[in-house]
């Protein structure tokens, strides 16, 4: 789908800048202690991803995430056996430890590539700015009322399960309301910091009330100072429409409505 | 009696020599300030300040007196009772006042306000507001009561349209019980420049 964008160009990543900074060291290591220490290094940088991803499922229940664990595993293995036991590729277990290692390398890039575990806000983002053109800023730290929804405690509960395994928005749930999180920061969204500060969210109440606050720091990633009242308006019909899909048993179409703006699933 | 008064008369009542005074006063047929004042070891110009105050109050006559050079009041005591009366019904909103309903208001733009959202409920629990400038910024807070908080967090974005008063209530479902409370944050959030009304925007 074509559409102008609302937002600014993504900067760099901290994933891009982690591994700008951990080529150099491991060339290091390899320098100064050899190939296994090389390879001992890596065992521990994808040891300690394998656990963030293994976080990341018990807090989205996204099974894209058990993927991942398993085949970052098989390349934590892959690296032990050259570092610790010193595999060669003359060795005959190098050839199954080489398929699989590809295989796991495969299973990642489908899995980045089609979006499972990419967080969807920005397409949230660029969804609700869509029909704004009006400039009249009016940035406010207030939460804004969209008035209610026709749920039960239980249809939210689903619901909320619903956006947390499709990475739509990460859920808290405190005080008789849901909180649906539109996670920014690469800490959050990577489970390494928990909580809702300082990031957008749509809340609803057990008793249907819908709220929406955006950030200040998620309103600076537009373009231009788009009318805030009607951006926080579209992100509340935005998540009541979603909703609404989702009791219908249309969730799939939430997902089809996000995959249409094409967001590049690396960068963006 | 009115606010001053009473605040003047309660000022004095509540000196621990009041008492003293007014026996000196009921004792004495007319007593002067430095009589009074050697009488019960106080400064002078205590009991001078103390005298006229009754005497404005209208409890004491005083009659001016001539010996040797200076002429002094001497006081005599008027009443026998004090009364604090004080009339509060001047504070009560008026009925015209709560037809201010119908003033259309929206939030100001870069006000500068902080909301604070109270967690259980739909409601704004205080508002923290800067005022004054440079290095003289203070903080002023304003905790809110319900009905206050419950409108606050209905009131119009600084980018939306104006609204009602009393649409703003209908939709955070505020009594009409509660219109003077809330036309009397309103009043402070416009004195603070946190809100804006309509009429002032077209004016400019």
């Amino acid at each position: 789908m074509y559409f102008i964008r609302k937002l600014k160009s993504p900067k760099f990543g901290i994933e891009l800048l982690a591994v700008i900074f951990a080529l150099p060291a491991l060339l290091i290591i390899m320098a100064y202690w050899g190939i296994r220490a090389a390879w001992g290094a890596i065992a521990i940088i994808e040891f300690l991803v394998v656990l963030m991803h293994l976080n990341m499922y018990f807090r989205t229940r996204n099974t894209s995430y058990l993927w991942l664990v398993a085949a970052f595993l098989m390349i934590v293995i892959f690296a032990i056996q050259i570092s610790v036991f010193g595999m060669t590729k003359k060795d005959p277990e190098s050839i199954p430890f080489t398929i699989a290692t590809i295989t796991a390398i495969f299973i990642i890039a489908f899995i980045l590539f089609n979006k499972k575990i990419k967080w969807r806000t920005r397409e949230i983002l660029e969804l609700v700015a869509m029909p704004v053109s009006e400039t009249k800023n009016g940035f406010t730290e207030r939460p804004l009322s969209i008035g209610k929804i026709d749920a039960t405690p239980y249809e939210i509960k689903s619901f909320s399960l619903f956006l947390s395994k499709n990475m739509i928005a990460m859920t808290y749930r405190e005080n008789g309301k849901t909180i649906f999180s539109l996670s920014s920061s690469y800490w959050k969204q990577n489970g390494l910091k928990r909580g809702y500060a300082d990031e957008s969210w749509v809340s609803f109440s057990d008793n249907g009330d819908v709220n929406v606050y955006i950030s200040k720091n998620d309103y600076l990633l537009y373009r231009d100072t788009f009318s805030f009242d009607q951006i926080c308006s579209n992100l509340g019909r935005l998540f009541k429409e979603f909703f609404d899909m989702y009791s219908k048993g249309e969730g799939i179409r939430i997902l089809d409505k996000l995959n249409a703006l094409n967001l590049n699933p690396i960068t963006e | 009696m009115d606010f001053k008064e009473a605040a003047r008369l309660g000022s004095y009542i509540s000196k621990d020599y009041t008492e003293d005074l007014f026996r000196l006063l009921a004792t004495y047929s007319s007593i002067s300030a430095s009589e009074a004042a050697s009488r019960l070891d106080l400064h002078v110009k205590t009991v001078q300040d103390f005298l006229e105050a009754m005497f404005d109050l209208g409890f004491l006559d005083r009659e001016e007196v001539y010996e040797k050079k200076r002429p002094y009041y001497r006081y005599t005591m008027k009443v026998n009772k004090i009364v604090m009366d004080l009339d509060l019904s001047p504070l009560f909103p008026s009925e015209g006042k709560n037809d201010q309903t119908s003033m259309r208001i929206r939030e100001m733009k870069d006000s500068g306000a902080r909301f604070t959202t109270a967690r259980s409920d739909q409601y704004i629990s205080n508002i923290a507001i800067w005022i004054g400038k440079g290095r003289e910024r203070t903080e002023r807070r304003i905790n809110l009561s319900i009905p206050q908080g419950k409108f606050l967090f209905h009131l119009p974005f600084p980018s939306a349209d104006f609204q009602s008063i009393s649409s703003i209530m209908l939709k955070a479902e505020v009594d009409t019980s509660n219109t003077s409370e809330i036309l009397d944050i309103v009043d402070a959030l416009l004195e603070f420049r946190v809100v804006e009304q309509e009429n002032n925007i077209s004016s400019k």
